[in-house]
């Protein structure tokens, strides 16, 4: 990922049934940054791929919650339908009005045509399970 | 939470509860051996039970069958029941891989006449079937189609060349619930929904030819046309990204709704509304929609095994001679009547990893069946056994008709692929006999059969509640995994 910190900045947890992924930074940007980062190397491994275009994504949300599912959720879909894969952050922002959250972004990436082989894994959702959403740490439970 | 007890009757010897306290407006109700229970220290299964007994309506318990384990909002194998008018849907209580399910087909032939070409066999059955991470299927769907589907499920299938008409009377709700309504699905999901028809997908999901190693039942598995050393084939999967789709949609619109009905449930995995409001009719249309394109889903890639069966083992004669034992749901949400307090009541039970469980002479199970009760389906793993049990009129009493829909989970996917490779677990594989195939080496180890827990001891506490009954025991002979 483009914001990616020099060192890994998340970890995969034990969940029997599905993944955990727990992740941290100095600010919300950083922690968003690695926990995206996390679940697409869980879902692509560890693989060289083209960052052959750009894409914005925008989400919103009641909460700071809201807007980590909804911006993981965001990232799944577009990777479903759309074939988009997600390589790297190259922008992200995160706004309040009014009691309503506000995020957006822009990705830099390949298309799932151009990858080598097929991903190594699947990922059907972000959760709110367990959920722990704090400027410095991310906990969430992906549906695998 | 009170502290988890054995129910006091002896005869009760797999009954586990927690006592209300706090929000919950009923108690837990676990069914599982002692060991079952042990084993779930540490996960907070037992506390998605107790979360589950405080949904507004839930009635009599928040059940959890054998194979228990820890999940997102309801546990895995769990079970709630609430009034069809008032009571609240959860799209936590069914789950992301809605109407995710399970059939088995039947074959005339015995594991004698197939063993020396079960390579033949696997290396068919995966070039045929779309499996893995993101695999499209072959069946482009028009939006207009798509509608159909999802109005029409297996239907659909069967009326397009993939299958037989008599397969419809052997899936639950005849392969097409009710009460769907495309309207209510997002074009996101729909678009999701396009190609996704006719594949496998990854995870736990497969395809596998498997034999009768067991009966213990002879009526019924006669009834069921069952037989000793007999070759029959199980296909699990679900509604794919258009399920995944419609899941997180309504999880955001409960999110907004849960706070206008009621108070704050204690995980927002388990947000939802009354029956009653449009936020809880257009989920269940949306749910049903889903759950019927899951259908459609095992209905196509049924035609594929027959297809590849009848071509490696032409003595079959024909598809008719696969016929359909069964389909069972295992994450969905159903209107049934139930028993309740001495008077028949309309319920939506919510099964999340669980399989309904019939009795004889119900009218929803196929008359072929009805003085046996329904086959209830329980894929165990890829090494060890799976079983075929029949549904029970305790189990109306005891679990709104509900029983295990599988082994259920013991070990995270790290954990196992922390303890052996996929090339060790391939050659222990094949060392029993057992051909298989995986999308990923990735997907082959995390899905390794001591991943599981024992199918024996998930099977033991459900015979011995009588949540359903032993009937037949098979054993694996191919696998395909997603």
């Amino acid at each position: 990922m483009g914001e990616e910190p020099k060192t890994q900045s998340y970890e995969f947890r034990d969940h029997v049934a599905d993944v955990r992924i727990r992740a941290w930074g100095t600010g919300f940007k950083e922690t968003l940054v690695a926990v995206t980062t996390a679940v697409w190397r869980y879902v692509l491994g560890d693989v060289a791929l083209p960052r052959s275009r750009t894409w914005g994504v925008s989400t919103e949300g009641q909460d700071m919650d809201d807007i980590l599912v909804s911006f993981l959720n965001e990232q799944i879909y577009l990777y479903d339908s759309e074939g988009l894969v997600p390589l790297s952050v190259k922008e992200l922002k995160v706004t309040e009005e009014e009691g309503a959250f506000r995020l957006e972004a822009v990705f830099e990436g390949c298309l799932v045509a151009e990858m080598p082989g097929p991903p190594e894994r699947q990922v059907k959702a972000a959760t709110y399970n367990d959920l722990v959403v704090r400027p410095d740490l991310i906990e969430v439970t992906l549906d695998v | 939470m009170s502290a988890i007890r054995p129910a006091q009757d002896k005869e009760k010897e797999f009954n586990w509860i927690i006592e209300p306290t706090g929000s919950m407006r009923v108690p837990g109700v676990i069914y599982a051996t002692r060991s079952i229970i042990e084993d779930l220290e540490g996960t907070k299964a037992l506390q998605q039970v107790v979360n589950v007994a405080c949904l507004p309506g839930i009635l009599e318990g928040s059940f959890a069958m054998p194979d228990i384990h820890e999940g997102y909002g309801f546990p895995i194998g769990g079970v709630a029941a609430v009034p069809a008018e008032d009571g609240y849907i959860t799209p936590g209580g069914i789950g992301y891989d809605i109407n995710c399910g399970v059939r088995v087909l039947i074959s005339p032939l015995t594991e004698d006449q197939v063993k020396e070409r079960l390579h033949r066999l696997v290396e068919a059955l995966f070039r045929k079937v779309p499996s893995g991470v993101g695999k499209e299927g072959p069946i482009s769907l028009s939006q207009e189609e798509l509608s159909r589907v999802l109005v029409s499920g297996a239907r659909w299938a069967v009326e397009k060349g993939y299958g037989l008409e008599e397969d419809l009377v052997h899936c639950e709700e005849g392969g097409a619930m009710q009460g769907a309504d495309p309207k209510a699905v997002s074009e996101r999901a729909l678009r999701r929904g396009r190609r996704g028809l006719g594949t496998l997908g990854s995870g736990n999901h497969f395809i596998e030819a498997g034999t009768v190693s067991e009966i213990f039942d002879e009526e019924t598995a006669k009834v069921y046309g069952l037989f000793p050393r007999q070759v029959v084939f199980w296909v699990h999967s679900g509604s794919r990204g258009l399920g995944h789709q419609v899941c997180s949609d309504y999880i955001v619109t409960m999110r907004h709704a849960v706070s206008k009905y009621g108070p704050p449930l204690p995980d927002r995995q388990l947000d939802g509304a009354p029956l009653s409001s449009p936020e809880g009719r257009q989920y269940f249309a949306a749910m049903a929609a889903a759950a019927n394109y899951a259908w459609a889903n095992r209905q196509v890639l049924t035609h594929y095994v027959r297809q590849v069966a009848c071509e490696v083992f032409p003595e079959i004669g024909g598809e008719r001679n696969l016929p359909l034992l069964y389909d069972v749901a295992h994450n969905i949400g159903k209107m049934e009547t139930h028993t309740v307090r001495g008077r028949d009541m309309k319920v939506l039970v919510h099964r999340k990893g669980a399989t309904r469980s019939f009795p004889p002479g119900h009218p929803d199970i196929p008359e072929k069946y009805r003085t046996k009760g329904q086959p209830v389906l329980v894929p165990g793993d890829m090494g060890r056994a799976s079983y075929i049990l029949r549904g029970t009129e305790a189990a109306m009493r005891l679990s709104f008709g509900s029983a295990c829909h599988g082994a259920g989970r013991a070990k995270s996917r790290a954990e196992a692929k922390r303890s052996f490779s996929p090339e060790e677990l391939q050659g222990e594989l094949r060392a029993k006999g057992i051909h298989v195939r995986a999308a990923s080496k990735e997907g082959l180890i995390e899905e390794a059969p001591s991943a599981y827990k024992d199918v024996e001891e998930v099977v033991l506490a459900t015979d011995g509640a009588c949540l359903a009954k032993k009937v037949a025991k098979l054993r694996p002979l191919v696998v395909i995994k997603g």
